[in-house]
């Protein structure tokens, strides 16, 4: 897989494979400008901030009153899926770093991207 | 109060009108749904805040007035231009204070249509675009009254009215990059309960407790070739309801949320709702979770 390796979708998850502009400093995935969190400064995936952040920020509250951007929708969604939900995966290059969220997949024989197995230890349990 | 005039004057025509209406209809791509109503959802959130510190310095400005005219009557007329100021501008602030409030949305807005119209973007293939029909008139506004109840005693008061308000506030539907094919409702039933009682000075004083029952009903239509559905008991306060079809399986998913005040529910209950659909199905060949 040469694209964005982060996975977009909130109920089902589906890959992106965007044009690169990046890798997380954190999992070392590659990731396409949108899936690079702008609050990190463009270092950190979305999906890397989220779970950084885990809990709400001070003045956040869990409506999402705040600005409903990429950031806040990838926060909810790690929230909703360490809460219990365990989203599936509908795309062919399966990417441990969302093991931790039980994730369903489509294609159990599917490609796995080994080199991303670091980047997701430690974070949500679901 | 500065804040909210600007967020105001900054708005589009077209938010304008809805923020006046109160009524949004259409067909329209998430992303430009979310860009459309942000300003409209700070302007909000602005007016909100503003409201009642604006309410408070006008009943202060209102006093202070009265309290110049006295001292001016009594010291000297000379001083009479400022306690007419301080009426004007209780006066503008008050007028102020009535236009933001006309023009007020319901919080389900923000709490609850912003993000789930920001969740499903993320689900829908970009340029896709969702069917929503949105109420933001106050649940208990008149028309959406279906009746009083005749008054009854409760221990402790006098006399008890309910009212009832059916509040059909949200829907919409929406084709998911996934194949699947969702749509919501969100119905609100209020009972504005009107409660009079006697003080122990004697006093006969009235106050309105609401009750809300928020009914949260998804259809998901699953394609089969990409879904098969696994029995499961539904979870307390759902029902659902599988329907199978020739190319795709309908689940139907009835959440029902009961709160004590007009407050919005957590949209988690809708997202919910959602997933519960999802619960339900493993994808088509698999055996289970694959982790």
């Amino acid at each position: 897989m040469s694209g964005c390796e982060c996975k977009g979708g909130f109920f089902t998850l589906r890959d992106c494979d965007g044009a690169p502009a990046g890798a997380c400093s954190e999992c070392g995935r590659t990731a396409c400008a949108r899936h690079l969190s702008p609050a990190s400064g463009f270092t950190q995936c979305l999906d890397c901030h989220a779970r950084a952040e885990q809990q709400p920020r001070e003045g956040q509250n869990a409506t999402g009153e705040e600005v409903l951007d990429d950031e806040w929708t990838y926060g909810a969604r790690h929230r909703f899926y360490t809460a219990g939900y365990a989203p599936l995966y509908a795309g062919s290059h399966r990417s441990h770093y969302y093991d931790s969220y039980d994730t369903r997949s489509f294609d159990d024989e599917g490609v796995t991207e080994a080199e991303t197995d670091e980047g997701g230890a430690g974070f949500g349990d679901s | 109060m500065f804040e909210a005039l600007k967020a105001r004057k900054s708005l589009s025509p077209e938010q304008v009108t809805l923020l006046q209406t109160k009524q949004l209809a259409g067909e329209y791509e998430p992303g430009a749904l979310v860009a459309l109503l942000k300003p409209i959802a700070e302007y909000d959130r602005l007016s909100d805040k503003a409201r009642t510190p604006m309410g408070c310095t006008t009943g202060a400005l209102f006093v202070l007035a009265f309290v110049l005219l006295i001292v001016s009557a009594n010291v000297s007329f000379y001083l009479l231009p400022l306690p007419l100021a301080a009426l004007g501008a209780g006066i503008a602030l008050l007028v102020t204070v009535l236009k933001m409030k006309k023009l007020d949305l319901s919080n389900n807005f923000r709490q609850v249509a912003m993000p789930l119209f920001a969740v499903l973007r993320e689900d829908m293939e970009p340029g896709a675009t969702m069917n929503v029909r949105l109420d933001l008139s106050p649940p208990t506004a008149k028309g959406k009254k279906i009746g009083t109840g005749k008054p009854y005693d409760v221990p402790g008061y006098r006399k008890v009215v309910d009212t009832t308000y059916v509040d059909p506030w949200f829907g919409g539907g929406a084709r998911l990059a996934d194949g699947s094919v969702l749509q919501w409702t969100v119905t609100d039933d209020v009972v504005a309960s009107e409660r009079t009682k006697r003080t122990a000075r004697g006093k006969i004083k009235t106050k309105t407790k609401h009750r809300k029952l928020t009914t949260i009903a998804v259809d998901v239509a699953l394609p089969k070739k990409e879904y098969a559905v696994a029995a499961m008991p539904a979870d307390e306060g759902e029902k659902v309801k599988v329907k199978d079809g020739e190319k795709r399986t309908s689940l139907h998913v009835e959440k029902r949320v009961k709160t004590k005040s007009l407050d919005p529910i957590d949209p988690r209950a809708v997202f919910d709702a959602i997933a519960e659909a999802y619960r339900r199905v493993r994808p088509a060949g698999a055996e289970g979770s694959a982790s």
